[in-house]
């Protein structure tokens, strides 16, 4: 893709950015000066690391409410540190620093390695992600905790909540799709290019739509 | 214009949504990224996830039930 340089209403501002701490460029410099060395760089970004690994590779152990391993988390940063430096990653990570515009923090460059990362490891236990796409559905069940029969049952509810989403209107499909992946309105709101109150009202028209549909069909149920 | 074809893993999505903060996209860029998370179920799920693993554990609390 080119850079193409449009001035337009998008929001600068990611709705989690600011959430990514701070700016890690003089820990590169430093890394930079050491030369690459694993112990320098594990010191340097164990921090914003171990803050990526807990939110990106163990986010089923938050749902739980349950803390990571920190000894894990230790092991992944190593491990993390020497594929990047393998691949030559870490080369590639400073060039892409170089060109970005100066609000966006290393850490946000450390978790999208990181997912690349993730892609590379093998599945591991009941926390890896294996379990299969249920579309934007899957967060009004937990399908990973449901048993045969109960994945099965909640399947066929998914398909049928499903061809009725896909019934409505274009506009406020994409809201509700990721209103319903457990995005917040703001979050929606920055993703799509539109005002927050804009978001919250074609959610509310989704709602609505879906509630005609539904009564529709209750209606024809009860006149048979 | 080049079709957007991002990848979730992919360095170009990186490069769009830096592209992004720092210039802004343009009205056919958005259209093509709202058609991508859109039609593309299986990026619209990382990407979420992604955002999500960034919030703020308080925001989850404020964000109320998911109909």
């Amino acid at each position: 893709m080119k850079p193409k340089k449009q001035p337009s209403e998008s929001p600068k501002v990611a709705p989690w950015q600011d959430r990514l701490g701070d700016d890690f460029r003089p820990s590169l410099q430093k890394l930079e000066a050491a030369q690459w060395n694993p112990e320098v760089a594990f010191s340097l970004f164990y921090r914003p690391l171990s803050e990526v690994i807990s939110r990106l590779h163990f986010n089923s152990h938050q749902r739980w409410g349950l803390l990571p391993d920190p000894e894990e988390i230790r092991h992944l940063s190593k491990e993390f540190l020497q594929w990047m430096n393998r691949a030559a990653r870490w080369e590639e990570m400073k060039s892409a620093l170089s060109e970005a515009p100066t609000n966006a923090p290393v850490k946000y460059f450390l978790a999208r390695y990181f997912v690349r990362f993730q892609k590379d490891l093998p599945l591991k236990g009941e926390f890896s992600k294996n379990q299969p796409s249920y579309s934007s559905k899957r967060s009004l069940l937990d399908m990973s905790q449901a048993s045969d029969l109960s994945r099965q049952v909640a399947e066929s509810t998914m398909s049928a909540f499903a061809s009725m989403t896909q019934q409505l209107p274009q506009k406020n499909r994409l809201p509700y799709d990721l209103h319903l992946e457990g995005l917040l309105n703001n979050e929606i709101a920055w993703i799509i290019n539109q005002d927050a109150k804009v978001v919250e009202a074609l959610i509310k028209e989704a709602k609505e739509y879906l509630l005609g549909i539904a009564s529709g069909g209750e209606s024809r149920r009860e006149g048979t | 214009m080049k079709e957007l074809d991002l990848n979730f893993s992919d360095p170009d999505l990186d490069t769009f949504i830096l592209r992004w903060m720092e210039d802004g996209i343009s009205e056919a860029e958005l259209r093509e990224w709202r058609s991508i998370l859109l039609f593309n179920q299986q990026f619209r799920e990382d990407y979420c996830d992604f955002i999500k693993a960034f919030r703020d554990p308080l925001k989850d609390k404020e964000s109320g039930s998911i109909q």
